[in-house]
């Protein structure tokens, strides 16, 4: 159950800082690698500590993308120190989130989306209208949205431009490779 | 008031719920039923020889809902078992995740697939949440239950020894904040006696407080202070529904090395009080 951050309900000012406020990556590549040290064997990974402007906490730009799916990657800000789960999120692919403060009909938050908190330490799922009007048919561009979170959460290369990222190349794991149909390839017995 | 227009709008609210994405020969169909981790369950349609497939496209397992860590427990398994079979749904895989499907060749029986799936999906991870929450609960409850009634117990054996301290709840020390043991007896000669409560409602929870406990005892025995460990002592609940053997036993034993003998078990009280003597 999503339970709202104590930690960051108490001191949202913080919060805001910690997503908002100028954060500097050493590396102007981000390059996907294989050895994600966790359970989830099928994902490729990036992890690199930030130079913050502002706060002295750790904060941390984590990048991760399925072995099987290029199109599907999540980008996040973590601060282990003030809150165990990301401070902030971009999901390319997966569930739609339910923004439970709003009226039902306006609940539904589909991906490509957004995930920050509101000054409750709720989790809120939210597009810009870059992602709003999306046409799905089309192949997105990694690239596109990776830049797009930079903007959103002020993450920039040490000489103030954005850092970019290369998708990993997934035909090296030698498992079925999808392309934007997830059920491509797969048996369905009769 | 119009009751019609209420009708309205919440039928009107809960269609505008659904959404639909293209995935090149499927489709995404996003419903209005949920997860208990705030998300919206999607199902998945493609055609393969003349019928119309419907399947959670592997989202279930992967952890696109739930974390995917505790649904692969067994305490899922025997849920997904009477879900699968009380919504006739079958299982295929991607290489990485089963994925469960219904097909039909039918158009107008599409919509019955869709509710099937979202359902299953939604009633398993319902169900699931709520037996681990329970548990959790259950846990808490009894930890402190039999917390309390342990602490009386030592209260009472070192009642009758008065050169020597007892304290609940303490850590081994400033440098070990966070090793903690549920009490600790500081003797005369300033030897020290750590002892762990172990209880847990479920063999899971069990298995956690066993480790926790081995852990600890192996941080202390390498610590600095181990010159003044003159005991260690592992109080083991024997009469909670946790405590079964055959699924703990190597943990059990595990604790046992760190200790460098038996743990003591709560049913026995003899065996408790050799322990501090």
């Amino acid at each position: 159950m999503q339970r709202p951050i104590l930690a960051i309900a108490e001191d949202f000012s913080k919060y805001e800082m910690l997503v908002y406020d100028l954060k500097k990556i050493f590396q102007q590549t981000i390059r996907f690698s294989q050895d994600k040290p966790t359970r989830k064997k099928d994902m490729l990974w990036y992890e690199n500590l930030l130079e913050h402007s502002s706060i002295k906490d750790q904060v941390f730009f984590m990048a991760e993308q399925k072995k099987v799916d290029q199109n599907f990657y999540k980008f996040q800000l973590r601060c282990p120190s003030y809150c165990e789960k990301p401070i902030f999120r971009f999901d390319s692919d997966g569930s739609a989130h339910q923004n439970k403060s709003e009226k039902l009909k306006l609940q539904s938050v589909p991906t490509p989306h957004f995930n920050k908190f509101n000054n409750k330490g709720e989790s809120i799922a939210y597009q810009t209208p870059e992602l709003e009007n999306i046409d799905y048919s089309e192949l997105q561009r990694i690239g596109d949205f990776f830049v797009l979170f930079c903007e959103q959460c002020h993450l920039r290369y040490i000489d103030g431009t954005f850092p970019f990222i290369e998708s990993g190349d997934t035909r090296i794991f030698q498992l079925p490779v999808q392309a934007d149909d997830l059920l491509e390839g797969i048996k369905f017995p009769t | 008031m119009n009751l019609l227009e209420v009708f309205t709008e919440v039928k009107e609210s809960f269609c505008s719920l659904w959404k639909a994405k293209y995935r090149g020969n499927t489709l995404e169909i996003i419903t209005h039923y949920t997860s208990p981790d705030s998300k919206f369950i999607s199902v998945f349609i493609t055609e393969r020889d003349g019928k119309y497939i419907v399947t959670d496209g592997g989202w279930l397992m992967s952890g696109e809902y739930y974390e995917s860590s505790l649904l692969k427990t067994k305490e899922f398994d025997p849920l997904l078992f009477y879900y699968t079979s009380f919504y006739k749904l079958r299982k295929t895989s991607n290489g990485v995740n089963d994925l469960y499907f219904s097909s039909t060749s039918e158009i107008d029986m599409v919509p019955n697939k869709v509710h099937d799936l979202a359902q299953f999906i939604s009633q398993s991870l319902y169900t699931f949440h709520s037996l681990y929450e329970i548990d959790q609960a259950k846990d808490v409850q009894q930890r402190e239950k039999f917390l309390g009634g342990v602490n009386n117990f030592l209260e009472r054996i070192y009642l009758r020894k008065d050169d020597t301290k007892l304290q609940f709840g303490k850590s081994l020390g400033p440098k070990y904040e966070s090793v903690r043991f549920n009490a600790i007896a500081t003797e005369a000669d300033s030897k020290i006696v750590l002892v762990k409560y172990i209880t847990g409602v479920t063999p899971d929870y069990y298995r956690r407080s066993l480790t926790n406990a081995t852990v600890d005892f192996d941080i202390a025995t390498g610590s600095d202070l181990n010159s003044f460990i003159k005991n260690k002592v592992a109080i083991i609940d024997d009469q909670v529904s946790g405590f079964q053997v055959k699924k703990i036993l190597p943990y059990v034993r595990q604790l046992e090395k760190s200790l460098d003998h038996e743990v003591s078990r709560w049913s026995n009280k003899g065996e408790i009080i050799d322990m501090f003597t």
